[in-house]
């Protein structure tokens, strides 16, 4: 299964004081399943815009039906079954 | 008739006491003596007058003989009574003050009353996200009983408005050594971890936020997160609130990931995890 992995910023944390800030930037390592849009969010992300796309071996999920097309399995099942019935 | 009284051993002196009109001067006569022969009060010249006087100067309680406090044993209108002569809280602790006390170590604010803190306060414990205090307008409410000690943070954030919060501290010792700070209302600014009054199994909650970043269109993504010292126990709670509104999508959270699953686009949305738990 393709993923994106990349580091970004995720905060700034102030340890000092307001007169005398002492900042830490807080990276975090993000991974998401890879499409178009989420290469698009970590080509915003990601810190310096480095990001790789991966294989982690698994294999690509199941693409879920929409609820349109389980409606239509659904009712192509029930037309088969009731001609059954009647013959 | 002028009556002559001659007194003394030798009747050497002689008064003239009055001018008596009728009746005796025969003594013999006192009792049952006729309406001629009586001696009314008000015959008598100023009696009446003195006993009215006299009257009065025994009901006046205005001090009329000048009787001073030191006379009588009593304080002067002078003295000021120390707070211990009249149960009050000790001077300087804050109490019914318009100002509380400065406290330049907080490890010596060990009495009963309020402290403020100010930047030149002295072993201050480690506020988390302490960047985000105003310690000119911070207090400290200290409660004891024999040696336990509590300390009651009370701390304004630099925002003056959406930072102010609580925290508390112990110590069992008389002062010697301190619990770690808790947070009734910790102001969860991201990335910082803060330890709560919270428990969970008898054990202190951490609580903490993560900047999440935008949340994956359609799939499952996942972000590194650690506590800031030592390891998780218990994951408590895990939540995710993206532009404002509460969105139901962590699928895991263990102590060095959180997954999150979505199923629609929901790129535009960027989320912060809330996360609770305890340390082992």
């Amino acid at each position: 299964m393709k993923i994106i992995k990349y580091k970004f910023l995720s905060c700034e944390v102030n340890h000092g004081t307001e007169a005398e800030p002492n900042t830490e930037q807080i990276f975090l390592e993000k991974t998401m399943g890879w499409n178009a849009v989420n290469e698009e969010i970590a080509k915003k992300e990601a810190y310096n815009g480095e990001y790789t796309i991966e294989d982690d071996g698994q294999p690509e999920p199941e693409v879920q039906p929409t609820p349109e097309q389980r409606i239509a399995e659904l009712e192509e099942a029930l037309a088969m079954l009731l001609s059954g019935v009647t013959e | 008739m002028a009556i002559t009284a001659k007194i003394g051993k030798r009747n050497t002196w002689t008064v003239n006491v009055g001018v008596y009109n009728g009746g005796t001067h025969d003594h013999s006569k006192l009792f049952n003596r006729d309406a001629d022969d009586q001696h009314p009060m008000g015959a008598i010249k100023g009696l009446e007058t003195f006993a009215k006087n006299t009257n009065a100067h025994m009901a006046s309680k205005e001090n009329p003989h000048g009787v001073t406090a030191d006379q009588v044993g009593a304080r002067p209108d002078t003295w000021m009574p120390t707070a211990s002569q009249v149960g009050a809280a000790p001077d300087g602790y804050g109490l019914g003050e318009g100002n509380s006390r400065y406290a330049d170590d907080i490890n010596k604010a060990i009495l009963p009353g309020w402290y403020h803190l100010g930047e030149q306060t002295v072993n201050v414990p480690a506020f988390a996200g302490s960047g985000y205090i105003l310690w000119n307008y911070s207090c400290v409410f200290v409660q004891r009983r024999n040696s336990t000690i509590w300390q009651h943070f009370y701390t304004i954030g630099v925002d003056g408005v959406g930072h102010n919060f609580m925290s508390v501290r112990v110590s069992s010792d008389a002062g010697t050594t301190w619990s770690e700070l808790e947070y009734l209302n910790p102001p969860m600014i991201p990335g910082v971890e803060y330890r709560t009054t919270e428990r969970y199994n008898g054990k202190p909650v951490y609580a903490k936020v993560v900047s999440f970043g935008n949340l994956p269109n359609n799939s499952s993504a996942s972000a590194s997160w650690q506590p800031d010292t030592g390891y998780t126990d218990s994951i408590v709670d895990a939540r995710v609130i993206a532009n404002g509104n509460f969105v139901n999508v962590v699928s895991s959270v263990n102590s060095s990931a959180i997954w999150v699953e979505t199923s629609g686009d929901y790129s535009a949305l960027t989320a912060t995890v809330i996360l609770k738990y305890t340390k082992s």
